[in-house]
């Protein structure tokens, strides 16, 4: 036997740092190139059966391979072991109904060898052949290992099987050759190559799969390689079956699978019994699948706001939702083909794992992100509702004070004050009191316009004044300039007549470019609303704030439609692809072309596109009609004129009786603190204003300076930007955002004066970010 | 001006969408106020509250309008999707056959 040329291969691969780890496969006696060759070859079912011969003809050994339908034909040279020991007869079968390439793992080298090894034994070896055999404990080296060489292992033969089988462990697991020194332990390697090691263990492989199907949360959940390699093959064995029951049942509808899903919590936690010796707490019983429905962010938030951090709630989101994100990205390479799942499963099985893995992981982003705003709506709200009870103080000391002085209208103002602040109060209390957070957005609107003026205040500011009214009156009023005045008078003849012929000119275009049309016929309009600005008290508008008032006026629409959109398109393509598959003009064609989709990816994508574009095109001609519709009816039943005339002007004249600039410059609930403060008029720049004084939050300020700069609906990511910047530039510490400053945020009076130049300046970019 | 005008300046002031901190700098100034400037005061609110009134009920008649065509909306998208599936699928079909 000492000269059946019984040589392992060698590959050594580069770790960096001056390292390397060396790969011994030694199933390379199976290579007929390595000096013997094969004779008296025969082939039964997935069995071989052949003799290695020398050159002089003489029986090295005979080698019976039980694994043999796990080599790929077209690459012999290349595919010398499969690692799959737990192939079943159905995976024979599949194997060889040409599906076999999808269950070998052609890459017979590192770790794969190691376990190919060890199970190939189990199998068929030929050297220790008709010998009981004994899978020992994994030993792992943890000091220096000198490996074995082809006439050490070739002398091993003489030992007991389970020595010998440690001591093919050994190099492979130890990483060294010869006679140089192991440097590293495999925990290290393990540490600095952790996708490596995942890529090739079969026992991760399934925890991997557990993990994604939510079966367990984390791999110390169930952490197989802590175990001994024989019950990491056995649990490995029991996990992968229970995996294949969850994943490939895809008749089962989601909600049935769900309701499974505790079921094999249970069987889980029975394993992890069986092989750790406890219960598995994370995994029991008690424990349900959390739905978004379910999800206690209440109580969570309850108690983080206990616990004196009322962000932990929102950084466990965040936290979550980029642990989500960056598990989607890792999914969107894998396929049926890759290494993570080759060989465990059908392939048609591992594509539709990943496909509801890929939908689960998106359905929790979306949900995830939905819980965020809840949260940042959540979170405003605690700081509204602080707010509002510092102001009800303050009106009770004012009425107190009006009544003492015996003045009937301020007496009047501040019980009128004082009922819309405990209304106020009230109803935000009940929100948060009421657990609804998942709705809680909508259910501000509502309290917004749950009473008339609270509907008028949130409409007619952004209807009629364009967005303009939060940010600028008080401005025209500080500036004590006549601005107003004038531009109530002030005509917009040449801006009129501009419009008139580009609508006159799209008369012509008429019943050929609808959407060309929509344009111009909104160009139109744009004119006419520009002079009802105009008169409103914006002698400037630009594009943006026609743009913003189209926004307003049907954004929430749009959201709703966009959805709708979207589950259109989506049963459209679904119908058009079911049409085809079930044609019978086609039958010829499937026929010729069987197992080929009778739509490619791409072509089903540039179909979807022009279905939405379609879609998106109707939208976009009710959203011209609802700006008709708004202008005619402000025409039609309102004196555009009113409020300039009856507030404008009447308190200008009231105002101007009575020393209008002192009257309006601001008053501070505070003393100023601060740098930056100031009660002089803010300069402005290139027709913007550059300054606010701070009326609640910066991120309040935030977000009503970029509503009123364009961005009607500014996302979170938007305010988070454009905050950072007011902060930096106002001199605000945030030590969440890491911004130093002279003020703490937390501690800022109403007045404070904050830089917005900064954000004027990044408009552009902020309004790219998403 | 009577004890009942002071007191809806005072409400009306109250419920008018002015800017809060206007508002505050009017009730605080109000003794530098002539009787003739706090009539003007009531004057122009009681027309910004007629006004209000007819604003509310125009942006609730946009809403409901509104709520209407884009329901029609949906409606038509429904339609167009319809007619999308059954052209391209017979364009599809066409072209496959020829092959």
């Amino acid at each position: 036997m000492a000269e059946n040329k019984f040589t392992p291969k060698v590959e050594q691969k580069d770790l960096g740092d001056g390292k390397s780890l060396n790969i011994i496969d030694h199933r390379a006696y199976l290579d007929p190139s390595d000096g013997l060759e094969r004779d008296n070859e025969s082939k039964e079912g997935g069995v071989e059966s052949y003799d290695m011969v020398d050159a002089k003809g003489k029986v090295a050994f005979h080698v019976t391979d039980k694994l043999a339908y796990l080599k790929d034909e077209s690459e012999a040279e290349s595919a010398k072991v499969g690692s799959n020991p737990d192939a079943s007869n159905e995976d024979v079968r599949l194997a060889q109904e040409s599906e076999k390439e999808t269950i070998i793992n052609a890459d017979a080298k590192g770790k794969d060898a190691t376990d190919a090894l060890a199970l190939y034994d189990q199998y068929d070896n030929p050297i220790i052949k008709d010998q009981e055999i004994a899978i020992p404990e994994r030993v792992e080296p943890s000091e220096e290992i000198k490996t074995e060489t082809k006439s050490k292992v070739v002398e091993s033969s003489t030992k007991r099987p389970t020595e010998e089988i440690k001591d093919l462990e050994k190099p492979v697991i130890g990483d060294v050759t010869g006679d140089v020194k192991m440097t590293k332990t495999p925990e290290v390697i393990k540490e600095e190559n952790p996708r490596k090691e995942l890529d090739v263990s079969p026992s991760q492989l399934v925890e991997k799969f557990l993990i994604l199907s939510g079966l367990i949360d984390k791999y110390e959940d169930f952490p197989i390689l802590s175990l001994s390699s024989q019950q990491q093959e056995e649990a490995s064995y029991e996990l992968r079956e229970m995996a294949k029951r969850y994943f490939e049942t895809d008749r089962r509808s989601r909600e049935e699978q769900s309701e499974k899903i505790n079921d094999y919590k249970k069987e889980i936690s029975a394993l992890h019994t069986k092989y750790f010796g406890t219960s598995k707490e994370e995994i029991s019983e008690s424990e349900t699948i959390s739905t978004p429905e379910s999800v206690s962010i209440d109580s969570h938030y309850e108690k983080s706001i206990d616990d004196g951090d009322p962000f932990a709630r929102l950084n466990d989101l965040k936290a979550e939702l980029v642990s989500k994100e960056k598990e989607l990205l890792d999914l969107a390479d894998a396929n049926e083909d890759s290494m993570m799942f080759k060989g465990l499963f059908k392939p048609r099985a591992i594509k539709k794992m990943l496909k509801r893995m890929r939908e689960d992981l998106a359905e929790d982003i979306q949900r995830l992100k939905k819980e965020i705003e809840a949260e940042l709506a959540r979170i405003e709200f605690k700081k509204v509702l602080t707010q509002l009870h510092i102001d009800l103080e303050n009106a009770k000391a004012s009425l107190e004070k009006a009544r003492m002085s015996a003045k009937p209208m301020e007496t009047a103002f501040y019980e009128n004050e004082i009922k819309r602040l405990e209304q106020e109060i009230n109803e935000i209390e009940k929100l948060l009191d009421g657990g609804i957070v998942n709705k809680i957005k909508s259910a501000w609107e509502s309290f917004k316009n749950s009473n008339r003026w609270g509907f008028i205040k949130e409409r007619a500011k952004g209807l009629l004044t364009f967005g303009y009214w939060e940010f600028h009156q008080a401005e025209k009023f500080r500036s004590g300039t006549n601005k107003v005045a004038q531009s109530i008078d002030r005509q917009t003849t040449e801006q009129e007549a501009l419009v008139d012929e580009e609508a006159r000119q799209a008369d012509k275009t008429k019943g050929t470019e609808a959407h060309r049309l929509g344009l111009y016929s909104a160009l139109k309009e744009a004119g006419e609303m520009k002079k009802t600005l105009d008169i409103a008290g914006n002698n400037n508008p630009d594009a943006s704030q026609y743009e913003e008032l189209s926004q307003q006026i049907s954004n929430r629409k749009r959201e709703e439609n966009d959805l709708l959109i979207n589950g259109i398109t989506e049963r459209a393509i679904n119908d058009i692809i079911q049409r085809l598959e079930t044609s019978s003009k086609l039958q010829g064609y499937r026929t010729a072309h069987e197992g080929k989709s009778v739509i490619i990816p791409e072509r089903l994508e540039m179909i979807r596109q022009k279905i939405k574009e379609s879609l998106d095109g109707l939208r976009f001609k009710q959203e011209v009609d609802d700006i008709k519709t708004y202008k005619a009816m402000i025409r039609e039943n309102l004196d555009p004129k009113w409020w300039a005339r009856y507030i404008y002007g009447g308190l200008e004249t009231i105002l101007g009786s009575v020393a209008l600039k002192l009257i309006l410059t601001p008053t501070p609930a505070g003393p100023p603190m601060g740098v930056g403060y100031t009660t002089t008029v803010p300069p402005k720049i290139d027709g913007g204003i550059t300054d606010a004084y701070l009326k609640d939050t910066v991120w309040g300020e935030a977000k009503r300076f970029l509503a009123s700069h364009g961005i009607s609906s500014p996302s979170n990511a938007q305010i988070l930007e454009a905050s950072k910047t007011i902060s930096s530039e106002s001199g605000v510490i945030v030590p969440e955002w890491g911004i130093k400053g002279a003020i703490l945020h937390t501690k800022m009076h109403a007045g404070y004066l904050l830089k917005m130049g900064g954000v004027l300046k990044k408009l552009a970019m902020i309004k790219a970010i998403i | 001006m009577s004890q009942k005008d002071l007191t809806k300046v005072g409400e009306l002031l109250g419920n008018s969408p002015l800017d809060e901190e206007i508002k505050k700098a009017i009730i605080d100034n109000l003794d530098n106020f002539s009787e003739h400037a706090v009539e003007e005061l009531l004057d122009l609110l009681q027309k910004e509250d007629t006004q209000l009134e007819r604003v509310s009920e125009i942006l609730r008649e946009f809403e409901e309008t509104q709520n209407e065509n884009w329901k029609e909306l949906e409606t038509d998208q429904q339609t167009q999707a319809s007619k999308l599936v059954n052209q391209i699928a017979t364009e599809i079909e066409d072209e496959l056959t020829k092959q």
